[in-house]
């Protein structure tokens, strides 16, 4: 008997999870909107949006089950003899509550670990399906009026999002090679798309680059990249008849010639340090940077390129890191209070915050104001990328190899000293700035250690704290609501059973369905109800008088819930 | 045999249990939500807000007594016509003797005037519609520094103004800035306790419901007595005859699966009834009064069918015939 009943529970609790986990992920799919998700996204967000409504409505399927299972488990079964003893109700159930409580950590396990993950990815892929859109329209705003190269990067960064999309791949191959043409007259290290290292070449763009500077008449430079292609690749004898072509030339050359050239560069090497010393890193960058390309194996141009690029680090990055970063998924519209100095305040926006597992962090969309109390604006401004530098957002970007490319923020009413305005403190912290974003689904993305932590310190960003609270409280209380009602769910299906019945009518499996459905608005009125009890005692007592308030109510019903099931009878 | 004798006291004893219990919830919820920014809560508010809560709660309580009271009836069966006027009379005469007597009580306890102070705290992010808004300082409906963040916006999204002052009428805030070209704001706020007492979807769907169903109840006993007896009739005849589902199929629990999402139905069709139908008809016939008493009329002729059903196609013992058999 006893076996019987958890039995016929467990098995119900099986057929319903399963049942119910497929019509979640049947309905994300049948919901799927291609204008908000690419259409690649379909499968993994059907999965993880069907996951995510289970868990939701886990609680009331569970119940369902178990109010069915119990109410069937006499089912079938042979009359008990007349005048015998009937058994103990709580000898029967005494396995189903140990396998309840399993439930509930199992249950706890999945709402606390796996749930919030999968709303981070949804949420992510939501944006990244934003983003990928943008780049489509760049690529073909960019290829419209004729400019391949750009079209080339936003199509790159397109297919890092939509990794699979046959009919990108091909456009990249198209445009790849209308971008080689269109890049041949271009000057400097812009050739060939890529700058000074040959590591990641292959032969064929050594050749290419090297017949480039051959057609300049940079004998050195040919001779450099035709021997690399050699190198690279024996077979080319074109590589190896033009790096013969070009160190003739550079033995035909008179020593006037030679001395001249290297006067020119001993001039250009001087005027670039001049500018590292005098602190101008970014265009000592720029300068090292494009004599490196014409001299590739002169030792103090790569000795000072990299300390040029030490020093710049320190005060700008480079803006294809940041677009690269930008399709990765990342927390978005964060709006919050930043302090301010005495009688000031600030305000920032974050459109969107990338974290790496190093601890650095990209943003993006920044908008931050600095106002009196008076309401006077000190300044105002955007910037569109920022990197995380120590408690700072360092918004100065600029190309790795285009001296003409740089973001800065722009100014919309005041200014700050040369040396902060590209620089902004911020107050929160990275992990802080997560649940500073808009939108109470955030907060349910966050786990219940992370909530605790960061409780404190939230109310100075502009953020109630009272909200927190709760958000935090009923997430303490889900596993106890998983317990409390599976025990009312038993005693109602056991109360309720069907002492009549031989066998599953059909009717019976027809109005199945309404179980679930029915314990749903019972089960969000139950919960509502703590939510009130639960809100009530933070806003009027705070925190720990609430949790403890929490603790007793908790107590109060399992005690009644188990009162009940001891309650029934097995006549 | 005992058990009719002592129905209508458990029915009664169950109705005072329900209504103090939602009372409470209500109670706590209104502080929580409205009164919390400017009263203190303690037994001074409880008392003041009671008598105004268990008028609001007094509809979904005897409807929720009515369905579990039937719960008891199906495990401890006696004669469904007793059964049925039992609940039939206790429940009407709790209902409209109770808002009767709440509702002159509950009048001098009308919730506090709408407060700037409820939607808006010196140096907290507020949500109004699209808008965000922050003020450094309020004193009374004057506030000073207000930042004000446009969502729709993709560039310039932050500005500031030295002054605004803000009303809150019928749950709408409007922020007009002073100085300057003024600006208007005006949208639903979040509520500072709005993220606190938020109901989910579904809950909030069930609430509207039944604040539909209680204001008209309210309405109806404001025009006239005899109006409001009759929608009270008409709704408690309704659950009463719908306690026939408790016996319509062979399997108890899912005869209160029906009985549950019917009670459910009840509040959605007079919703639906009084929302959309009944202006419909109030613009097609002179009598207003016709219009007013129409959602109740539907209830009332849906109870008689049910009753029907119950006599003619549901015999007493007819769900637990098998065993007997």
């Amino acid at each position: 008997m006893n076996r019987s009943i958890l039995g016929r529970i467990t098995s119900f609790i099986f057929a319903f999870y399963s049942l119910s986990l497929l019509a979640f992920i049947a309905y994300a799919l049948l919901t799927f909107s291609a204008s908000v998700y690419l259409p690649s996204m379909q499968w993994e967000y059907a999965l993880k949006k069907g996951f995510v409504f289970w868990m939701d409505y886990l609680i009331p399927v569970h119940a369902a089950a178990v109010a069915v299972g119990a109410s069937l488990a006499g089912l079938g079964r042979t009359v008990r003899a007349q005048g015998a003893p009937a058994q103990p109700f709580s000898r029967l159930v005494s396995s189903t509550l140990v396998t309840f409580l399993v439930l509930t950590a199992g249950y706890t396990v999945l709402f606390e670990g796996v749930y919030p993950a999968a709303l981070r990815r949804i949420s992510d892929m939501q944006y990244q399906s934003l983003v990928a859109v943008e780049y489509r329209h760049q690529a073909d705003a960019a290829e419209k009026r004729g400019d391949f190269l750009a079209s080339l990067d936003a199509v790159d960064r397109y297919l890092a999002i939509d990794k699979g999309n046959k009919a990108f791949a091909e456009r990249r191959l198209d445009l790849k090679a209308r971008a080689a043409r269109q890049a041949a007259p271009a000057t400097g290290r812009t050739v060939a798309g890529i700058a000074g290292d040959t590591g990641a070449m292959s032969a064929q763009a050594l050749v290419e680059k090297a017949r480039y500077y051959f057609d300049r008449q940079d004998w050195y430079s040919a001779h450099y990249y035709a021997q690399s292609a050699a190198s690279l690749d024996p077979r080319r004898t074109d590589a190896v008849r033009m790096a013969a072509q070009a160190w003739d030339k550079i033995n035909g050359l008179t020593q006037a010639e030679k001395d001249v050239k290297t006067a020119n560069l001993i001039r250009e090497k001087n005027k670039a340090y001049a500018m590292l010393v005098k602190g101008d890193v970014l265009g000592a960058y720029y300068e090292f940077g494009r004599l490196e390309a014409d001299n590739p194996g002169d030792q103090d141009i790569a000795t000072y390129l990299a300390e040029s690029g030490r020093k710049l680090a320190a005060e700008a990055f480079f803006v294809d890191e940041a677009r690269r970063m930008e399709t990765l998924p990342g927390v978005q519209a964060i709006l919050f209070l930043n302090g301010g100095t005495q009688g000031t305040r600030e305000a920032v926006y974050i459109g969107k915050m990338v974290e790496l597992p190093a601890g650095e962090a990209y943003y993006y969309d920044i908008e931050a104001v600095r106002y009196g109390t008076d309401g006077a604006v000190q300044w105002h401004f955007s910037a569109p990328y920022g990197r995380r530098e120590g408690d700072s957002i360092l918004m100065h970007s600029v190309d790795r190899n285009d001296a003409r490319v740089e973001y800065l923020p722009s100014y919309l009413q005041g200014t700050r000293p040369a040396a902060e305005r590209s620089v902004l403190r911020l107050q929160p912290s990275v992990e802080e700035l997560h649940s500073l974003s808009m939108g109470r689904a955030t907060l349910a993305t966050m786990g219940l250690a992370e909530l605790w932590r960061m409780r404190a310190d939230l109310a100075t960003f502009g953020i109630p704290r009272q909200g927190l609270s709760v958000e935090m409280m009923m997430k303490m209380l889900m596993p106890f609501v998983f317990l409390i009602l599976s025990i009312f769910a038993m005693s109602l299906g056991w109360a309720y059973r069907a002492r009549y019945l031989t066998r599953l009518s059909g009717v019976a499996v027809l109005l199945m369905p309404l179980v679930p459905l029915v314990l749903s608005v019972l089960s969000l009125l139950y919960v509502h109800a703590h939510r009130i009890i639960i809100g009530f005692a933070v806003v009027a007592f705070g925190l720990t008088p609430a949790l403890i308030v929490l603790a007793v109510l908790e107590v109060i019903l399992l005690a009644v819930a188990l009162v009940m099931l001891a309650g029934q009878s097995t006549t | 045999m005992r058990e009719p004798l002592k129905a209508p006291f458990i029915l009664l004893f169950t109705l005072i249990c329900t209504t103090v219990v939602l009372t409470a919830l209500n109670v706590l919820a209104t502080w929580g939500l409205y009164d919390s920014s400017t009263r203190a809560f303690g037994l001074s508010y409880v008392l003041a807000r009671a008598p105004r809560s268990m008028f609001e709660v007094i509809v979904p309580s005897v409807v929720l007594s009515i369905v579990l009271f039937g719960l008891r009836m199906a495990r401890r069966p006696f004669s469904r016509f007793l059964g049925l006027a039992i609940v039939l009379v206790v429940s009407y005469v709790v209902l409209v003797n109770g808002m009767i007597l709440v509702r002159g009580m509950g009048a001098k306890a009308r919730m506090a005037p709408e407060a700037t102070r409820q939607y808006i705290q010196p140096s907290t992010l507020v949500s109004v519609d699209a808008w965000v808004l922050s003020a450094s300082a309020l004193s009374g409906d004057r506030l000073r520094g207000v930042l004000v963040f446009d969502t729709r916006q993709t560039a310039d999204r932050f500005s500031v103004f030295p002054a605004a002052t803000a009303t809150a009428r019928a749950g709408t805030l409007t922020v007009t800035t002073v100085g300057g070209p003024p600006v208007v704001i005006s949208g639903t706020p979040a509520l500072s306790g709005t993220k606190v007492f938020e109901p989910d979807r579904f809950t909030g769907l069930f609430l509207r419901d039944v604040t539909t169903l209680s204001g008209d109840f309210e309405r109806l006993l404001a025009a006239s007595l005899g109006q409001f007896f009759g929608a009270c009739f008409a709704l408690v005849f309704l659950c009463t005859a719908s306690l026939v589902l408790l016996r319509v199929t062979r399997w108890p629990l899912a005869n209160i699966m029906l009985l549950a999402v019917a009670t459910r139905g009840y509040f959605s069709l007079y919703h639906l009834l009084a929302v959309t139908l009944a202006p419909r008809i109030a613009a097609a016939v002179s009598d207003p009064a016709l219009a007013r008493l129409f959602p109740s009329g539907a209830l009332a002729a849906l109870a008689v069918v049910l009753l029907l059903v119950d006599i003619l196609f549901v015999p007493s013992g007819h769900w637990t015939r098998e065993e007997a058999a």
